[in-house]
């Protein structure tokens, strides 16, 4: 149930934040320079410590045409477990069943959610698409080039691209008024695209979106919105603000194109509602779509690397049952699925290798700071964070390689260090924010602190409830938690399990003393995570409001040297550890097993969670 | 009848619509609203989600929008699908109902038979064994049942034998639908045959079968003349609300063996607060189990000659 | 013939009517319930099965009392402990007993777990079939015995009842109850005496038309007296394998609530958790399902059996 997107403010703070690497010289961008690191940076193994102010830095290492994307994914990725012989995966050749955990819309403008970007992924190319390294690559623009001051961008499609149906019959050439079309449909108001934020960089978009919502009076036309299509192979745009990660929107899967006449053709409440009412101009192509269980796609012969793929058929499968999925995998009905800590553990019993990778998600509890809760008492917040044992919470909930956060940012790029999270670690002496390992005394010190801010004499009149959404995981790791805090603080914590919907809405509403919750990077910058706290942040869910904190980030945006700017972010960390509005818990790995099938040439990246066309198969 | 017949349907109806509005009032009664995702929206694009299912006018005047939609056949747009409610019915509905009848017909045969066994051997072995058989499908939970079918008959005999010869989940080929059937029908099958043995228990003491047998009428006349057409009455109006239910799917079963039914429906929209889903699921089982309640009712009629229809 | 009418009258005496020895009864006095009672200890599998269910109730309130392990308490270090462990953390009250039953994932000691879960099952069971009882024929009996009008009003609203989508009413209680065990039964209690209600109607509207009916009306019989002396008993077998079978639907649907993730209030558990949580480590530790299945089945097998023994028992048609 993760979502990813761009908060919605994101656009006028991206290029607040990334003021500090303005001043970009004037260059013509060719597909074979265009290398930028990916906006969540990810995990810091497989990153290379850039950092925002990398100017679309020339790099030659990137592939360009086909045949270099092919081997590059699969130098990148090898099944460490091909060839033992015990999970061969499925029977069918050519085709591979992958798990996904949410497939509600096939419309690409409506999507919100991380599975159905995947399946996006393969149905469409935008403009531009990530490469195994998850460097910016063309897709099905060819080439671009950008204006001295950075405002205007055209790109060149690739001639002779396709669309095809569900039948993989072609039904047209993609142009590039599709792409301004399909932009143009997530600004509609009628169509409600949740990520319709996405679209507000172009110049006006914004404006137009708002007039047509009937939220301003001032007239926009469509026309003035700063996209436009010269001819049908080239692309104009023009940005609202200064926006060097341009390449890094155009690739999300929300800003795929649109086939203008088929979309027309079918009509605007039917596109998208099943296979037959969508067009393709991607790797894929839908054939089936069972609402809820199954998609099913296959190799589109006019993709325009489609003497690369080996892959045939590509089926993306939810299992509304963790054990069932398991037992599919066992019984050779499935390719790759997310495991489990005890799946986990079993799997290595066997010798079957388990894979992991970090998606940037960085977890902890969220607080109730208000008067609602005890947990006003920041003392409090101290005492429930000494007494969780992290490391015994990993080691018993997950049984994987999950981390005790260094701080609460997870998955930046540092100016001078890997990563941001080392960075902070470096300036709090080598020692990690958050600690290892439960201090029972002086959890109890803070506690008898917090007793006397409250006007308690005795621990039992503390009275707080850790609220969890339902799911085994969820209900073990609260266990714990609440175990923890029994034994090592002697305070008796209630749990209380709620439907997802309605842990949400008393989340939001601050109907909660605290709740575990996640959040993966927007973009590659401490912000993303740190600007949660922000008193006026619409998802921060604490009601934590500190004139100095809101200074903090304020300034941030700001401060145009890189270093300082880092060190005011390293501020905010510290302040956090302080106050501890959010209590870090752990930060996590993702972890999954693919069938011997499957050779290597995968892609499981953040930002990619599945890219399949590339993937090498055993015979 | 035809009166009697008229009246129900008339009644049937009235049932429905106050069912719709029943379940309409309490869905918006549930905490949180369907657009409530990790991140929060607000503003302009939350208004304007809302405008696109309606949501913006007040409650009471969504309700005689969509009463009047209901009445022209249409159950909205899905919230979470984007699509028709119809549509998303109309697929999984096939699928549930194919489940539900394969695993009926093995429920009523079986437990039927099953029944008549012990109640005509009463006491002795064939007795004991028919109702042990019967009552694993009332000991088990379906869950438990379903993992142990998966792990012994889908995994274990694929490692004996090498192949595949009951697929583990999924649904479309004739072998897939074995598991599932059998699970959701053990269940049936056990209530089935124990009501059956004891209204058949019932039945073969009464006066009319020691008269029957006095006339001189042979056992098998007896057993199926008499016996059976009486005693499978209480069956009956067990299995009326049974194949509404059976017929809809159960999201246990559908879950565990994934198949794409409408049972995960009645769950998952609750959960994600479709609510067009929710009322148009629920207008669709309580559809479904008024014609079932409805049609049960009027075989009583035809089949036991003591019941009079009273119009 | 002519022998007999050749005995002589006088072997013949009259010795008139003795009224109090005509009157009196031979054999001792028995109510229908001491009958049915001697029924059933005649009954060997009916007493089985009572001895399982006690040893299941004593069990599950005994042995979370007495046993050295809480219920909720973790011992990391011996996560998945299989069946006969001794416990060797140290500083704790356990130390050197036995995991009879192993751990569980989080390393608390299963025994106990099982047992207390059994309080939980056992309740619900109980408590729910008693209103399922209760409910379901009082309904059933009225709407049977009246007809018309009123039975057709009765059975709609069962119908808009049943027709409610089941996790709506138990959200909506889990807002205005706390969540827990009490919801548990209320939520449960709410349906399900709708197939009760249906069968003792089903029942009575075929009996009413029978003779005896029709006699106790002619001799002024007030309709409560006839839903209570010769209705309700003449359905009462039917009604108790209806309660048999009600008493694993309301463990059942006490583990779906599990399933779906509406189950007890944590750290609490129940057999339906406990064995929803076994099927995720079965393959691994196949114990942790087992053990919480077998408490379900034995206590469903030897209800359904008990409730048989009972039908015969009670049954006045079967009555010797």
């Amino acid at each position: 149930m993760k979502k990813r997107a761009l908060s919605l403010a994101m656009a006028a703070i991206m290029t607040l934040s990334l003021a500090a690497c303005g001043g970009s010289s004037t260059s013509t961008t060719t597909a074979a320079a265009a290398a930028e690191t990916t906006a969540a940076g990810g995990s810091g193994e497989t990153q290379p410590a850039e950092t925002v102010s990398t100017d679309a830095g020339e790099k030659d290492n990137v592939a360009t045409t086909g045949t270099d994307l092919a081997a590059l994914a699969r130098s990148e990725t090898t099944n460490p477990n091909a060839g033992q012989g015990l999970y061969p995966g499925t029977a069918k050749k050519g085709s591979i069943t992958a798990e996904v955990t949410t497939m509600t819309q096939m419309n690409t403008i409506l999507m919100t959610y991380n599975n159905e970007f995947s399946i996006a992924r393969h149905g469409w190319d935008c403009l531009v698409k990530l490469n195994a390294k998850n460097e910016i690559v063309p897709a099905a623009a060819e080439s671009w080039e950008k204006s001295d001051d950075g405002m205007k961008w055209t790109f060149h499609l690739r001639k002779g691209a396709k669309w095809v149906d569900s039948t993989g019959k072609e039904i047209g050439e993609v142009k590039a008024s599709d792409f301004v079309f399909a932009w143009s449909e997530l600004l509609n108001p009628d169509n409600a695209a949740e990520y319709y934020a996405f679209a507000t960089i172009f110049k006006n978009a914004q404006k137009y979106y708002d007039y047509k919502s009937g939220a301003s009076t001032e007239e926009v036309k469509l026309e003035d919105v700063g996209m436009k299509a010269v001819d049908d192979y080239t692309l104009e745009i023009e940005l609202e603000n200064y926006l060097p990660y341009l390449l890094q929107y155009l690739k999300f899967e929300v800003m795929s194109p649109i086939c203008q006449s088929f979309y027309e053709q079918v009509g605007a409440d039917k596109y998208g509602t099943s296979p037959e009412n969508l067009a393709f101009n991607g790797p894929f192509y839908m054939t089936e779509w069972v609402t809820e269980n199954r998609v099913t796609m296959a190799k589109n012969p006019t993709w325009w690397d489609a003497d690369n793929v080996e892959v045939e058929e590509l089926n993306f499968v939810k299992y509304s049952d963790t054990n069932t999925k398991y037992n599919a995998f066992l019984g050779g009905e499935l390719d790759m699925m997310d495991v489990t800590g005890e799946q986990r553990a079993t799997f290595e019993s066997e010798g079957y290798k388990v894979t992991s990778y970090i998606g940037g998600y960085s977890y902890f509890a969220w607080v109730n700071n208000t008067d609602a809760s005890d947990f006003r008492s920041a003392n409090l917040r101290h005492a429930v964070s000494e007494a969780l044992d992290r490391q015994q919470l990993i080691d018993t909930v997950f049984k994987n390689e999950n981390e005790v956060p260094k701080c609460l940012t997870l998955g930046i790029s540092g100016v001078k260090t890997e990563t941001f999270a080392d960075a902070v670690v470096a300036a709090n002496g080598g020692e990690k924010l958050y600690p290892d390992h439960a201090d029972p005394a002086k959890a109890k010190e803070y506690l008898d602190a917090a007793l006397k801010d409250l006007g308690y004499t005795d621990p039992s009149q503390i009275n707080i409830t850790l609220m969890t959404s339902e799911g085994t995981q969820n209900e073990l790791l609260s266990q714990v938690m609440q175990e923890q805090i029994r034994q090592n603080l002697g305070v008796e914590i209630k749990i209380e399990v709620l439907t997802i919907t309605e842990w949400r809405a008393r989340r939001n509403a601050l109907q909660f003393d605290f709740c575990m919750g996640g959040w993966g990077p927007d973009y590659n910058d401490p912000l993303t995570d740190l600007e949660l706290l922000e008193s006026t942040n619409g998802n921060n869910h604490t009601g934590y409001s500190n004139a100095d904190y809101d200074a903090l980030i304020a300034s941030t945006k700001e401060e145009k040297d890189a270093e300082k700017r880092e060190q005011i972010f390293i501020d905010c960390e510290k302040k956090i550890q302080e106050d501890m509005p959010v209590i870090p818990v752990y930060w996590r790995h993702e972890d999954y097993v693919a069938s011997e099938k499957l050779l290597g040439g995968f892609v499981r990246k953040p930002f990619q969670a599945y890219y399949f066309t590339y993937t090498d198969l055993a015979d | 009848m035809l009166k009697y017949t008229l009246k129900r349907i008339g009644y049937a109806v009235l049932t429905l619509f106050v069912l719709i509005t029943l379940t309409f009032f309490m869905m918006r009664m549930l905490p949180g609203d369907p657009f409530l995702g990790d991140k929060t929206v607000t503003g302009t694009a939350l208004e304007n989600m809302k405008a696109k299912y309606g949501l913006d006018k007040p409650v009471i005047v969504q309700y005689f929008m969509y009463i009047g939609n209901v009445c022209r056949g249409d159950l909205g747009t899905s919230i979470t699908y984007s699509k028709p409610v119809r549509d998303i019915i109309n697929e999984a509905f096939v699928v549930s109902a194919d489940l539900g009848i394969r695993a009926l017909l093995f429920a009523v045969i079986f437990g039927v038979l099953l029944g008549m066994v012990a109640a005509v051997k009463r006491g002795s072995g064939w007795d004991t064994f028919s109702m042990f058989v019967a009552m694993i499908g009332v000991s088990v939970p379906s869950f438990i049942m379903g993992a142990l079918l998966q792990y012994f008959l889908a995994l274990q005999l694929r490692k004996v034998f090498g192949v595949t010869i009951f697929p583990v989940q999924g649904w479309g080929t004739f072998s897939r639908t074995l598991l599932p059937s059998f699970a959701l029908g053990l269940s049936s099958l056990a209530t089935v045959s124990r009501l059956m043995r004891t209204s058949m228990l019932d039945v073969l003491n009464q006066d009319y079968i020691k008269t029957a047998k006095a006339k001189g009428l042979s056992g098998t006349q007896i057993l199926w003349r008499h016996t059976v057409r009486n005693a499978i009455m209480p069956v009956l109006t067990i299995l009326g609300p049974t194949v509404a239910s059976v017929l809809t799917g159960t999201f246990v079963i559908e879950s565990i063996f994934n198949i794409p039914g409408l049972g995960k429906y009645f769950v998952m929209s609750i959960k994600d607060l479709d609510y067009t889903m929710i009322s148009g699921t629920t207008i669709f089982y309580g559809g479904l189990l008024v014609v079932c309640t409805l049609v049960v009712d009027l075989l009583y009629g035809v089949i036991d000659p003591r019941v009079k229809l009273e119009g | 013939m002519a022998e007999y009418t050749s005995i002589p009258k006088e072997k013949f005496k009259h010795i008139g009517a003795n009224a109090s020895e005509r009157e009196a009864i031979t054999r001792p006095s028995l109510t229908f319930f001491q009958d049915a009672m001697r029924r059933l200890r005649k009954n060997k599998v009916a007493f089985v099965c009572i001895i399982i269910l006690l040893i299941m109730v004593i069990m599950s309130v005994f042995a979370p009392m007495l046993s050295p392990f809480d219920y909720r308490e973790q011992h990391y270090t011996h996560t998945n402990a299989g069946m006969w462990t001794v416990c060797n953390e140290s500083g704790v009250p356990g130390e050197g007993h036995i995991h009879i039953f192993g751990t569980d994932t989080l390393g608390r000691d299963l025994f106990t777990r099982v047992w207390m879960g059994g309080r939980v099952s056992l309740t619900i069971a109980l408590v729910s079939a008693i209103v399922d009882l209760v409910l379901g024929a009082v309904y059933g009996g009225i709407s049977g015995y009246f007809g018309g009008t009123c039975d057709i009003i009765m059975m709609r609203i069962l119908e808009i009842i049943n027709g409610i989508p089941y996790l709506i009413l138990v959200i909506l209680l889990m807002m205005v109850l706390r969540p827990g065990m009490m919801t548990i039964i209320v939520a449960y209690s709410l349906v399900g005496w709708i197939p009760m209600a249906r069968l003792v109607r089903g029942q009575i509207v075929a009996l009413k038309e029978q003779e005896f009916i029709t006699a106790a009306k002619a001799l002024g019989a007030t309709p409560a007296r006839i839903i209570a002396k010769h209705l309700i008993p003449n359905t009462l077998s039917v009604m108790i394998v209806r309660v048999t079978l009600a008493i694993p639907a309301a463990i059942f649907s006490e583990a779906y609530l599990s399933y779906v993730g509406l189950g007890v209030q944590l750290p609490m558990c129940s057999w339906g958790s406990l064995a929803q949580l076994g099927i995720e480590n079965f393959r691994i530790y196949p114990y942790q399902l087992m053990i919480p299945a077998i408490c379900i089945s034995l206590t469903m097998l030897a209800f359904n059996l008990f409730g048989d023994g009972l039908r015969d028992a009670f049954d006045p048609k079967l009555r010797r």
